[in-house]
């Protein structure tokens, strides 16, 4: 028996399946103007503000009939934790290296998903009409600690102290989901293998990527266990990296560009922060219910996605990522990688920037930089890696073991 | 109100207080770099930039909070879960306040747990945080105690990786020492393996393996 727990009476929005698709334009929640990524990697030349400046010169740039301090009217910035530079209260600090002084700035902190919900803050602020023009992004600056300590750090978004004082680490945690998974649905480490293999692949057509070469599913299997069965090759990154967007609502957006994309759902939820009270450890349930409000919210459901950005951490969590959003059936994860269908040129294709896995993941900064993504695949301007008429984006921002899950869509809208 | 008073004490030995300003503040190293500077591997410049080094840690007192029965019975090796009276759901690891909407809050009541259970889940972890690493490989494993609704976690020892699986049955046991800290127990197998993984896979998962021991080896010597 896999499934353990029976908190029903708390999961009854999960239940319901995702609704019908219903082809009808919705008003949009915000508008995104520009983006700006630095790039990933170990940039141990960079403060993590120089990487945030990185990010939004390009923002800046791409976007000429935007005057920043004229214009910008908020900034939210995502960072998981003050540890990696032994800087806390960095917004301030960040407004004033962007040149954005006095404008109001805050923090968000969801471990890896802190920049997903420094989005959803931004999307508040745009949506009240509080604010009009905002900056959101996120930035770490992970590699000034080595990698153990590193782990450490991460691992201080499981549970305290029963998994973190045990050495659980985040590839542990994933570990754990992934045997899980194995047992009850019989998901292979070849399965897992391909997701690497795809995302590196997919790196190599992204210049900002922190890894820049093709592997095979050999390498995978062979690579070094972290977390058995993940393997080195299944893990994400610790990179230093920055991404940002400007958003703004879909009137203003017209007196800054020709091509805007429209945020047009939005979801949200959480799961327990231990692993070991979840109902369902083989599931995303946080993802699920983050996922069927914001496909309610856009009427758009998940076989209208033409391009997505989950959040692959460990190549188990887009297997998981790929059953949570709906993209096939609870248990058929593995199949859908065997059958290409998440491949560039395949029907749905996912983490074309090469994903956490390759283009690195630099905590803080990576929910804006999957927005980034697919801001820029919906605009025409993902280059060697553009899916071509792209019109529906998603992306998947998990914060922990999957304990927070923040899911938004987009839509083209020249 | 009456003032708190301290029932039973172990205070930290002395070299522990020297800990939090160890080599605090102190730039010990540094480096003069010169590399690539630039967003984009086509347009970069040569740059110089420093790095210093300079080392920081720190000595917390955690609280154990409402559930700090659980701990203090780990000390005695007891081990303790927490029972709502409302529903009958069972934690352990223990919950102050059960976890159910519907039965709001209700303060949970201490139950003795069995020390046996089922292997939920597991890994063999090849990396760790800095204080784990001469430990590696070593399996961590959920497991769920007869009757618990949870899992707990704690290390599967007395058994090689490859024969390690899901749902198989567990024994808690307690380390000879214990001194209060999740770590005071960990998990024994209760019976043969299930051996569902085929000798090819087990062969495969313990070649895998195989680069981790030699790097404890070489880097701790043991």
């Amino acid at each position: 028996m896999r499934r353990v727990f029976r908190r029903s009476d708390n999961l009854g929005r999960a239940q319901r399946s995702i609704i019908e698709p219903v082809k009808v334009m919705t008003k949009p929640l915000a508008t995104i103007v520009s983006a700006g990524v630095s790039k990933f990697g170990a940039r141990s030349g960079m403060y993590a503000r120089e990487l945030f400046v990185e990010a939004a010169q390009e923002a800046f740039e791409r976007c000429p009939n935007l005057s920043p301090k004229k214009h910008i009217d908020g900034l939210f910035v995502g960072q998981m934790s003050e540890s990696y530079e032994h800087q806390a209260h960095v917004a301030p600090m960040i407004a004033d290296w962007v040149g954005l002084l006095p404008v109001p700035a805050f923090r968000t902190e969801a471990a890896c998903a802190s920049s997903g919900i420094a989005m959803r803050c931004a999307i508040f602020a745009i949506k009240s009409g509080m604010h009009d023009i905002v900056l959101v992004g996120g930035v770490e600056k992970m590699t000034n600690r080595p990698t153990s300590a590193a782990t450490e750090y991460l691992g201080m978004a499981s549970d305290f102290p029963f998994e973190q004082w045990h050495g659980v680490t985040f590839p542990g945690i994933f570990a754990m989901m992934a045997t899980a998974h194995m047992a009850k649905y019989g998901t292979t480490e070849e399965q897992l293998a391909k997701v690497a293999v795809k995302n590196h692949e997919n790196g190599t057509l992204n210049p900002k990527a922190h890894l820049q070469r093709k592997i095979t599913v050999g390498d995978v299997l062979a690579s070094r266990p972290v977390a058995w069965p993940l393997k080195l090759y299944d893990c994400s990154l610790i990179s230093d990296g920055a991404s940002c967007l400007v958003l703004t609502n879909p009137k203003l957006a017209k007196k800054f560009t020709d091509t805007p994309v429209h945020i047009v759902g939005s979801g949200h939820a959480q799961d327990t922060l231990g692993l070991f009270e979840r109902d369902d450890i083989t599931s995303m349930n946080a993802t699920k219910l983050a996922a069927k409000d914001a496909y309610e919210m856009g009427k758009i459901n998940a076989k209208d996605i033409d391009v997505a950005e989950v959040h692959d951490c460990f190549t188990i969590a887009e297997i998981m990522a790929y059953e949570a959003l709906g993209f096939c059936k609870q248990g058929a994860g593995g199949k859908l990688i065997d059958d290409g269908v998440t491949n560039l040129g395949g029907k749905i294709p996912v983490n074309t920037s090469g994903g956490l896995k390759a283009k690195g993941h630099p905590v803080g900064a990576t929910g804006t930089a999957q927005a980034s993504e697919i801001y820029l695949q919906l605009t025409g301007q993902a280059g060697k890696r553009q899916v071509e008429g792209a019109e529906i984006g998603l992306t998947q921002n998990i914060g922990g073991s999957a304990s927070t899950a923040v899911v938004q869509l987009y839509r083209r809208g020249d | 109100m009456e003032p708190d008073k301290v029932i039973k004490e172990k205070k930290p030995e002395s070299k522990w207080s020297e800990w939090g300003r160890l080599g605090k503040w102190n730039v010990v190293g540094y480096k003069i770099i010169e590399g690539n500077k630039g967003p984009r591997p086509d347009k970069l410049q040569r740059a110089r930039y420093m790095l210093v080094n300079r080392p920081w840690d720190v000595m917390y007192e955690h609280s154990y909070g409402l559930v700090s029965r659980f701990f203090e019975g780990l000390m005695e090796k007891k081990l303790f879960g927490t029972k709502c009276p409302r529903c009958g759901d069972v934690f352990c690891p223990p919950r102050a306040h059960c976890w159910r909407n519907k039965c709001k809050l209700t303060e949970t009541e201490w139950i003795d747990m069995p020390m046996h259970g089922t292997l939920h889940c597991f890994t063999v972890l090849g990396f760790a945080g800095e204080a784990f690493l001469s430990d590696l490989p070593f399996i961590l494993a959920y497991a769920r105690l007869d009757g618990a609704n949870t899992l707990i976690v704690g290390r599967l020892v007395g058994m090689d990786p490859e024969d390690v699986e899901c749902d198989m049955k567990v024994n808690v046991k307690f380390v000879d020492q214990p001194t209060g800290n999740p770590m005071d127990i960990y998990f024994t197998p209760e019976g043969p393996p299930l051996n569902r993984r085929s000798s090819e896979e087990k062969a495969r998962m313990r070649k895998q393996l195989e680069p981790i021991r030699a790097w404890v080896k070489e880097r701790f010597g043991k």
